[in-house]
């Protein structure tokens, strides 16, 4: 673990977003930490291990939501430094589009590993959260994508997740379908969605570039 | 059984209006049946009672000219070997003239023995005037002489008969059978002045009798079984007869009122039978959610029939309470304000029990046979049906 | 955890002259005292299959074992009494008895048990409507009772018998959401009390991804089973 990121909780504890921000930048600006290693050990980590110290359900959430905030802002912050690190890599001319299916606003994630895959030399796009399905399949008709990466958190929408896979598969049987996300953590979830990759975590994505190479 | 017995009664509860609409139904069926059939045999009753009710139904007669001298040993004889008669009387008959001064009327001299003769004549409540007999050569004549010889109470007459003679009497009374044909020939008295006026000992020329209450239109078979006494015990020939035979067109037009009054009956039960069976079969339409729901929550086929048929039971008893209630009113009132100008009714009901208690009893078969069929529907309703059709 | 019911192979088919097969080769089965929501769109055969577990509808082939007997060898009697004794019902149209008062709704399937009712028995009656929190309104005729209170009644209703399996049918399907957010916490809380094995048919996603496990049908198959990590 980055001796930085026990500094970074606690700013984030104190819920200071423009400390936390700055503490955040400051790292890449001065090279103690790269993109990936923010994203992976800093931001993911500060997201999935809170615990909330609070009785009340209500203000956990509330907190909860403050601090996805703040991290979702050094997440859209790191954007210069992704588009800097773009430009040195040798580009794989292949299309992704990221997305997380209708109902679905957890988007952290999905923002991460559009990311990862700009650093891992694609052409990606993300086309937001909470997309339905329809709307889904008119991206893929518009973009012609090589792959569309899903992501996905809450169990619930797996259900909606099978529907947009089975249509994929279906109307563009070419485009290659990335899974990834909490929800398929559940059992037999991931073995009944028609996927070809399923990320574990967001490093994934330099394994699938060396596979495309 | 106590489970589908409260619903039932929880679901006739809960649409009062339809429940007293049915159970009014039925109870104006059966008032209905029970006042048509009151009047109807309170008719033919009255109508029995003026034809034969004061005259010998059964009638054991000699020929012309023969007397029976053991009449009483004949009597006993009859009363241990016939059932379904009340009643024997002896009595003997003379024709002849009566004479008062210049003035004679004919007259049919009829001796009794008052003891049974009052049970089939009745006649000290037909006497208007004066006395009934109680010794020998009293009489009592019918009003219709008091004109005819211009008599008095108390007058000595002179009877006389043809080839025998003549034998004084004295008038000790009035009677009024009103049957004009009574009132002006017959004359009342003991047995002994007829047979003293005749000449004979102690014998008689027929017997009469009445028959047991109810029996009466048995008359032909118990006239029967009186003649085959007569043949066992080898006495002469002697004619019995019946009023049935007497009176058949009276019997036939008793018998089409009995059959018109059937009729009515019939088609009142069923349409109380019909009017029951649509309502239930309504009911049914409009609890199957119910029976749907209690199905779901495992009750026995056999239970969920059984509501419906405790719905007929209570309805129909209900509705025979209030019915016969209603009947007995309705003929109350038809007794006591159609009066006739002397006070009596224009026609007497007759009220029988156990009439009354068979309507009642029809018209709790028929709701109970009438909710067969919606219990029957309720065992075979599915559920599925039900909850699809929510 | 022991399975509570299982289903093998359940086919059906609608009509004779013109069939509709609705269900095909349907395996499934439930483990006691889980919390599983079934969904597919109207029409995806999701309703038969509950009425074919809840023994109100006979499968055209398969079998269904309740609480370790197979369905397929009782008779209709036996049935009822199986269904008295083991499954509670919830309807999404609440279907209580509307002549009878809240109490008696819920004794109702007691009744049909013909046991006796005892103090016992009236407590736990009473007990239920507590639960629910109808205390003030069970004496009310069913009629006069809001939506969401009847469907409180149906609940406590269900559990009368104490059944092992409560099958409910859109439960909150007619309900707004603050109802449906109660029933549901009533539900889970019966859940947890009793060990009481819920199947639940829903299109309410607030319900769906609470439950332990999700089974979705569609044109009468299983389209997708998922079963939480930590359930």
């Amino acid at each position: 673990m980055n001796s930085n990121y026990e500094g970074f909780i606690k700013l984030l504890d104190l819920e200071d977003k423009d400390k936390s921000v700055n503490y955040a930048l400051e790292l890449l600006k001065s090279k103690k930490v790269t993109l990936e290693e923010l994203y992976l050990d800093f931001l993911a980590p500060a997201l999935t291990t809170f615990v909330c110290q609070e009785k009340e359900k209500e203000i956990c959430i509330w907190k909860e939501h403050t601090r996805t905030s703040i991290i979702r802002t050094i997440l859209e912050c790191t954007y210069p430094f992704v588009i800097e690190r773009r430009n040195e890599i040798k580009k794989l001319h292949k299309k992704v589009v990221i997305l997380t299916p209708s109902e679905e606003y957890h988007e952290i994630g999905a923002i991460i590993v559009n990311h990862f895959f700009m650093l891992a030399g694609f052409e990606s796009q993300y086309i937001g959260a909470n997309t339905p399905k329809n709307d889904i399949l008119m991206a893929v008709k518009a973009y012609q994508p090589d792959f569309v990466a899903i992501s996905v958190t809450n169990y619930y929408n797996i259900v909606i997740t099978k529907q947009i896979t089975d249509g994929i598969k279906k109307n563009y049987p070419n485009v290659k379908i990335i899974v990834g996300g909490q929800a398929f953590l559940q059992h037999g979830a991931i073995d009944q969605i028609s996927h070809d990759y399923y990320m574990q975590k967001a490093s994934d994505v330099f394994m699938i570039a060396k596979e495309v190479k | 059984m106590k489970l589908a017995f409260s619903i039932a009664v929880r679901f006739l509860k809960s649409g009062k209006i339809q429940t007293w609409f049915i159970i009014l139904g039925i109870a104006i069926g059966v008032s209905v049946q029970v006042f048509i059939g009151s009047l109807i045999s309170g008719l033919q009753k009255s109508l029995v009672d003026k034809t034969i009710g004061n005259s010998s139904q059964i009638t054991i007669t000699v020929p012309s000219g023969e007397y029976m001298d053991d009449y009483s040993q004949i009597i006993s004889n009859l009363s241990s070997n016939v059932e379904g008669i009340e009643v024997y009387t002896p009595t003997i008959t003379a024709r002849g003239t009566l004479l008062e001064g210049t003035d004679t009327s004919p007259v049919v001299m009829r001796g009794f023995t008052f003891e049974t003769a009052n049970q089939i004549y009745n006649f000290e409540e037909k006497i208007t005037e004066g006395r009934m007999p109680n010794s020998i050569n009293e009489i009592v004549l019918g009003i219709g002489f008091k004109e005819s010889l211009n008599i008095e109470l108390n007058d000595q007459l002179t009877f006389d008969v043809p080839t025998i003679g003549t034998t004084n009497v004295i008038v000790v009374g009035f009677f009024d059978f009103k049957v004009q044909a009574i009132n002006t020939a017959w004359a009342i008295t003991t047995l002994n002045t007829v047979q003293t006026a005749l000449g004979v000992g102690d014998v008689v020329d027929s017997i009469e009798s009445q028959i047991e209450d109810g029996l009466i239109f048995d008359a032909v078979e118990i006239a029967a079984l009186v003649q085959t006494q007569f043949v066992n015990n080898g006495e002469g020939s002697p004619e019995v007869s019946n009023w049935i035979d007497n009176n058949e067109e009276l019997l036939s037009g008793l018998q089409g009122q009995s059959i018109s009054s059937i009729m009515i009956q019939v088609f009142v039960m069923i349409s109380v039978v019909l009017a029951i069976a649509s309502v239930l079969a309504i009911i049914v339409m409009q609890k199957s959610r119910q029976i749907g729901i209690l199905k779901a929550m495992g009750i026995q086929n056999l239970d969920a029939s059984l509501i419906f048929l405790f719905e007929g039971l209570i309805l129909g008893l209900l509705g025979a309470i209030f019915g016969v209630a209603l009947g007995l009113g309705l003929s109350y009132s038809f007794t006591t304000f159609a009066l006739k100008a002397d006070g009596t009714p224009v026609v007497p009901l007759f009220i029988d029990p156990g009439f009354i208690a068979l309507s009642a009893a029809i018209a709790v078969t028929a709701a109970l046979g009438a909710s067969l069929i919606p219990a029957r529907k309720s065992s075979k309703l599915s559920v599925i049906e039900v909850i699809r059709n929510a | 955890m022991p399975n509570v019911m299982e289903l093998k192979e359940i086919t059906k088919i609608y009509g004779t002259k013109i069939q509709t097969q609705v269900l095909f080769g349907i395996n499934l089965a439930f483990e006691e005292g889980s919390f599983n929501s079934i969904i597919g769109q109207s029409g995806s055969g999701k309703s038969t299959l509950l009425n074919i577990l809840g023994s109100l509808d006979r499968p055209t082939a398969g079998d269904i074992i309740i609480n370790g007997k197979n369905t397929k060898s009782l008779s209709s009697k036996e049935l009822s009494d199986l269904r008295n004794e083991s499954i509670g019902f919830i309807f999404q149209f609440h279907y209580l008895l509307p002549e009878f008062t809240a109490l008696e709704n819920v004794l109702m399937p007691y009744r049909i048990s013909k046991k006796p009712i005892t103090k016992e028995v009236l407590d736990y009656a009473n007990e239920l409507l507590d639960i629910v929190g109808l205390t003030k309104v069970k004496n009310n005729l069913a009629i006069n009772m809001s939506g969401g209170q009847q469907q409180r009644v149906a609940i406590a209703r269900s559990l009368m018998n104490n059944p092992k399996i409560i099958l409910a049918d859109e439960p909150t399907g007619n309900l707004d959401s603050d109802s449906t957010e109660q029933v549901y916490e009533l539900l889970r809380k019966i859940n947890h009390q009793f060990g009481t094995t819920f199947i639940i048919i829903t299109h309410d996603r607030h319900i769906a991804e609470k439950a332990d496990r999700i089974v979705e049908i569609k044109d009468g198959r299983i389209n997708l089973d998922i079963t939480k990590a930590n359930a």
